[in-house]
């Protein structure tokens, strides 16, 4: 299963992690706990859950402009994402990706909100001028402990 | 990546260095958004507001990070002014904010000082000599203000991220995409107003509403209304805090429902919302947990004079009780003429106060001893629990009420 999305801050080596997926609008201010990586929005389908070293993938952002300014503090106290992917291109979320160096990518294929979930484990990597995230089975990706 | 994007001799002389390393790197943010904005040229603008002032929202790294622009002698090309700070800066003290707080906030504060981002703290620039033209193209964060210039003063502008007005501002450009362009600004959604509208409580009630509701490249169109500037004021900052509304029209109110002969897209709308007496309630108490307040606090977007006015009103003949704080947060130039008029010394002698660069949302509640406020803000409603991980809780109801509740 795969998703197209547009290259918004590219990356070298593939990127593999674990989803944090909602169809809710995200402020990084107020919704991101800034201190934790952790999600505190009281309306959030995803309140309580952590995004760092996640894939984050979300439609757009809401509220404040700060926002970009809280993103790149994350990443710059090592609580950013792995990955973040939107549907819409918002330059609150695109400016602290940038500046806070966070891989990102924007108009991802709408399949994507029906058909993962959180915890599902994503391949994202560049083809040409387009990111590719591809689903990946995850007893492939978590290594089965070996029987003695 | 489209690669559209023309730049002008002296654009490339930017990004290629020639104007310094920090003109560089606000440049090449530029030149990425608008290449994934699909913008075909970058276009001049005069006037910038930077959000990411407070040291509570914004923290250590951007006050790194605007510290190295200045000492690498970074300088804005533009009329820019500075979002609210955590604190009054100069009467701090008396809000209960810790020294350690504001070491940090002053830096911030001077080192956007040092690079032509002037300390207005204030999210109204508008009120505040940052006033721009119908038509005028800026460069605008602090999403309260992107929605007012847009919808009631007629502007151009995107909602730019604290980063990217740095950017702008650094730079005097912005790529010509989004809300500058004449066809993304016709309508897309029709609000119906089925309920009565009767405090400015219940325009950011609406605005909430619609905020949540919409997307953040449709453009809502509200029915005529009978509303001033400071209602809207409440309206556009609620639906920004929900959601992402740069641009709405009031019919037969805002300068550019009033100019086009057609308000929609394809001549009509994709979808049509109805703000009933429900839907009001809902808001309302998702925006109230509790009506225990030890603070009132007006002025989210800051207070322009007229609503000053109504505080003093409000707040003749009474006296704000000794377990209640009522504040009230503006700009320093509409203190200064709040001043002028008696109205400071007016809402000090009936034992609340006024403070400047500053309010509810961006100040450190937790560490000022803040547990509930009441506020007519239907934004901060929505910022105040969330940025005090709901050590704070909050009510919504009209200034009159609010000042009701710390006077009686």
């Amino acid at each position: 299963m795969i998703f197209k999305a547009k290259i918004v801050q590219p990356w070298l080596n593939d990127i593999i992690g674990e989803v944090l997926i909602t169809r809710s609008k995200i402020s990084f201010l107020g919704d991101v706990d800034a201190k934790t990586g952790e999600l505190v929005g009281a309306d959030l389908d995803i309140k309580g859950r952590n995004l760092t070293d996640k894939i984050l993938i979300f439609p757009e952002g809401r509220g404040s402009t700060v926002g970009s300014n809280v993103l790149y503090g994350l990443a710059r106290n090592g609580l950013a994402p792995k990955l973040i992917g939107t549907s819409k291109i918002e330059s609150i979320t695109i400016s602290g990706a940038i500046f806070g160096g966070i891989p990102m990518v924007s108009s991802i294929d709408e399949a994507v909100f029906d058909e993962i979930r959180n915890g599902d484990i994503l391949r994202a990597n560049i083809q040409g001028s387009c990111a590719i995230l591809e689903k990946l089975e995850k007893s492939k990706y978590f290594k089965k402990p070996q029987s003695t | 990546m489209s690669k559209s994007l023309k730049l002008t001799k002296d654009e490339e002389k930017i990004l290629d260095g020639g104007c310094g390393e920090v003109a560089a790197k606000a440049m090449k943010l530029l030149v990425t958004l608008g290449e994934i904005e699909e913008a075909s040229r970058l276009v001049p603008i005069n006037r910038s507001q930077v959000a990411g002032v407070s040291y509570k929202t914004a923290g250590d790294a951007t006050l790194e990070l605007v510290e190295s622009f200045a000492s690498l002698g970074a300088t804005a090309r533009t009329q820019a002014m500075q979002n609210p700070a955590g604190m009054d800066l100069e009467r701090w003290r008396d809000m209960g904010i810790s020294e350690a707080f504001a070491e940090k906030q002053k830096r911030i504060c001077q080192a956007y000082e040092k690079i032509g981002i002037k300390s207005t703290c204030t999210c109204t620039p508008y009120l505040c000599g940052n006033k721009p033209d119908y038509g005028e193209i800026i460069g605008f964060s602090e999403s309260s203000a992107v929605a007012y210039s847009n919808s009631v003063l007629g502007a151009r502008s995107n909602r730019h991220g604290g980063l990217d007005a740095l950017a702008a501002a650094l730079v005097g450009k912005v790529p010509l995409t989004g809300y500058l362009l004449d066809e993304n600004r016709l309508g897309d959604i029709e609000v119906k107003v089925e309920c009565e509208l009767t405090s400015e409580a219940d325009y950011g009630a609406l605005g909430y509403f619609v905020g949540k509701n919409v997307s953040m490249d449709e453009v809502p169109v509200y029915p005529k209304m009978n509303v001033t500037h400071d209602k809207l004021k409440l309206m556009g900052a609620a639906s920004a805090a929900s959601g992402a509304v740069a641009l709405y029209h009031v019919k037969d109110t805002t300068p550019e429902a009033t100019r086009l002969r057609d308000l929609f897209k394809n001549g009509k709308p994709a979808e049509t919302l109805i703000f009933d007496e429900q839907n009001k309630r809902r808001v309302y108490d998702e925006l109230s947990s509790s009506n225990k307040c030890n603070l009132v606090a007006l002025g989210c977007p800051h207070c322009s004079i007229n609503e000053i006015r109504e505080v003093v009103e409000s707040i003749a003949g009474k006296h704000v009780n000794k377990k209640t704080r009522l504040w009230v947060f503006t700009s320093p130039t509409v203190y200064e003429e709040a001043d002028k008029c008696g109205y400071i010394k007016k809402i000090r002698a009936s034992g609340g106060d006024v403070f400047r660069h500053t309010c509810m949302v961006v100040a450190p509640l937790e560490e000022m001893g803040v547990t509930g406020i009441a506020t007519n803000s239907a934004k901060a409603a929505f910022y105040v629990p969330r940025m005090t991980k709901n050590s704070c809780s909050t009510f919504l109801s009209s200034l009159h009420n609010c000042v009701s509740l710390a006077t009686s």
